[in-house]
């Protein structure tokens, strides 16, 4: 199913929880919202689950205004940040639930009931967990009962609440991989909601940046890496050192518009200040190194310079001297690695 | 030499205990070891013969009818009010706390003295109901709004913590999941507040079968009709007859030693700390 977010907005008191935020979601496909704490994703969500009204603007499905239905009627999967499991119900009879409850004439037969949750439970792979009680399963069981409950009525739409928030990294990234091969299995609509960078980019289709309650950017995980429009995209989407472009001078190359310029912490070499001018085709910054990481495969070092501090990552070979804190350093930035951002 | 913590040191400790335990025998067991003994002092033929006047009948019947009216109304209330202050935020939600909790605070003679001014004979509707032919004192209907009153906070009391510590987010996904909000209580509210709620019952109904001050200034104790279990021991002491005063408190004794289990039960099932939000 297509589902239309129409500039939708929603306040708490004083608090825009959400800014005319509109957002178009193909058929199939998997889109990440990404956003620090507090962006309003959660919000959001429950307004497509009709959960929560939204103060403006329209929700449709199919193009079908379902602002107004009610959120029983709407046949949305959603999976809540916190599981919320009914704790006094099995495995089995969780997944069940949405059967148990359709209306009479709708409802399938006890058969049809084991039937469907079975399959169901074989798709998450829980199979040999249906009798057992929620308070008895690791949080990534957990995870898929709760999953595994809102598939069981064929949801239009499937919203996912930070699914992963609360596992370990190991689970966190088999699971996404998994999921990410049901959805394209299913084909299902869904929206995946996570203030993790590298598991949006990792598993959707495209990814929509949310921040104070403002959609900024949607796009692709690369578009969105190569072409951020903000400084706040840039920078939440990895890390990015921006310029204001005054603070540049002369230097600025003149085929980027935008008035600020970023470029990522990998893309600036560095050479002693005292070597030969600017390569062709380079901005040059120069400035002191403050601060230095090691990182492993990289060394991350932060340079002061008067238009502020900027990071770079120097790839470490093995014997290579590091730079001295103090040192008076040259950053060189190749111009194509320039990224011109509106603000 | 480790540190030591506050109470450690053994002398302090048995002394505690020791104190403890010889106040619980002197307040509690003595007392509960005589009603037994006096009820029992001419035999067990006296015993229940004592037991089986039509005056000490007719009283454990009122209480009995009382209870059954008053516990599942405040059965009902308590899940109502706990439910609004819990799930629903609204202006005035401590407010309400507050009067919820009132019965509490205020001595049950108190709330007696206060109905008998509203529904008696002088009191605010005294003329209106007289008029009508409605008899609110010393009668059913009064023993049940004193008993109503004093026990309004206990099943409440039990469940507002328990909800507000489950949230919203149950009740849901029960409704996205497609189910109607009577289902999504039936289904998933209820049984998740289950041993909670009978634990309020539980104390709201010995509370009932125990409550003195406030019903005995509203029944008017008259002998074998509104004379409920507690002021009925009270009227046969006074008469100087101690095995049926004694005979009449095994019963009251007999439920607070089931209310004691069954406390006991719950506790164990974790009630109070709320196991039932996980
Ligand atoms: N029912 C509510 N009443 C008042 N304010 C609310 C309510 N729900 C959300 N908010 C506020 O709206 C803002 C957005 O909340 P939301 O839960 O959508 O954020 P989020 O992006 O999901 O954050 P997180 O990543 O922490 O889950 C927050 O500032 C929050 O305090
Ligand atoms: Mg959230």
């Amino acid at each position: 199913m297509t589902l239309h977010i129409d500039s939708v907005s929603k306040r708490f008191g004083q608090y825009q929880a959400l800014d005319s935020v509109s957002l178009d979601i193909p058929k199939g496909e998997l889109v990440a919202l990404l956003g620090p704490s507090g962006s309003g994703k959660t919000t959001l969500l429950r307004i497509i689950a009709g959960l929560e009204t939204p103060d403006q603007g329209r929700v449709l499905f199919d193009g079908e205004d379902a602002t107004d239905v009610a959120p029983r009627y709407r046949q949305i999967g959603f999976v809540f940040q916190h599981y919320a499991l009914f704790p006094h119900l099995s495995v089995f009879e969780n997944v069940a639930f949405g059967l148990r409850v359709m209306a009479r004439e709708t409802r399938p037969s006890e058969e049809q009931v084991r039937q469907r949750v079975s399959e169901i439970l074989k798709l998450v792979r829980l199979t040999n967990l249906g009798e057992r009680f929620p308070a008895q399963l690791s949080g990534g069981q957990r995870q898929r009962v709760a999953l595994a409950r809102a598939l069981v009525i064929r949801p239009r739409v499937l919203l996912l609440d930070e699914p992963f928030g609360a596992l370990d990294v190991t689970v966190r990234t088999e699971l996404r991989r998994w999921l990410r091969e049901l959805q394209q299995e299913l084909g299902l609509t869904t929206i995946f909601v996570t203030h993790d960078q590298e598991e949006a980019s990792a598993i959707c289709d495209r990814i929509a940046i949310l921040n104070e309650g403002k959609l900024l950017q949607t796009g692709s995980p690369v578009d969105l890496f190569t072409a951020p429009a903000t400084s706040f995209v840039a920078g939440f989407l990895g890390s990015a050192n921006i310029l204001a472009r005054d603070s540049l001078g002369a230097g600025a190359p003149a085929g980027l518009a935008g008035a600020k310029l970023a470029f990522r912490p990998a893309d600036g070499k560095l050479s002693p200040s005292a070597a030969a001018p600017a390569p062709g085709g380079h901005l040059r910054l120069s400035g002191t190194v403050q601060h230095r990481e090691f990182l492993g495969s990289i060394v991350r070092y932060a340079i002061a310079r008067p238009g502020g501090e900027v990071q770079i990552d120097a790839p470490f070979k093995a014997g290579e001297a590091f730079i001295a804190p103090g040192t008076e350093v040259a950053v060189d930035i190749p111009h194509d690695a320039l990224i011109s951002l509106n603000s | 030499m480790a540190t030591k913590r506050v109470g450690d040191q053994k002398l302090v400790r048995r002394l505690l205990i020791g104190a403890v335990a010889i106040i619980a025998i002197f307040l509690i067991a003595a007392p509960l070891l005589a009603i037994l003994s006096y009820a029992f002092a001419g035999g067990a033929g006296r015993y229940f013969e004592s037991l089986l006047t039509e005056d000490t009948l007719h009283a454990v019947k009122l209480s009995v009818i009382t209870a059954l009216i008053a516990v599942p109304i405040n059965t009902l209330f308590g899940i109502a009010a706990a439910w609004a202050i819990a799930k629903f935020d609204f202006p005035g939600r401590r407010f309400l706390t507050a009067i919820i909790e009132l019965p509490y605070s205020i001595s049950p003679i108190v709330a007696g003295v206060a109905y008998l001014f509203v529904f008696g004979a002088q009191g605010l509707f005294g003329p209106w109901l007289q008029a009508n032919d409605i008899k609110i004192m010393f009668a059913l209907p009064g023993i049940v709004l004193a008993s109503l009153f004093v026990t309004a906070p206990f099943v409440a009391r039990e469940l507002i913590p328990l909800l507000e510590a489950q949230g919203r987010e149950r009740e849901e996904a029960g409704i996205s999941l497609g189910a109607s909000g009577f289902q999504t209580f039936w289904r998933i509210s209820l049984p998740g507040m289950r041993w909670a709620l009978l634990y309020g019952i539980i104390l709201c109904n010995a509370r009932v079968f125990g409550e003195f001050g406030a019903v005995s200034i509203v029944s008017g104790n008259v002998r074998g009709e509104t004379n409920t279990l507690p002021l009925h021991v009270e009227l046969l002491y006074q008469d100087h007859n101690s095995v049926g005063a004694f005979a009449a408190a095994s019963v009251l004794m007999l439920i607070a030693v089931f209310t004691l289990i069954a406390k006991f039960l719950l506790e164990r099932r974790g009630v109070r700390r709320h196991a039932e939000g996980t």
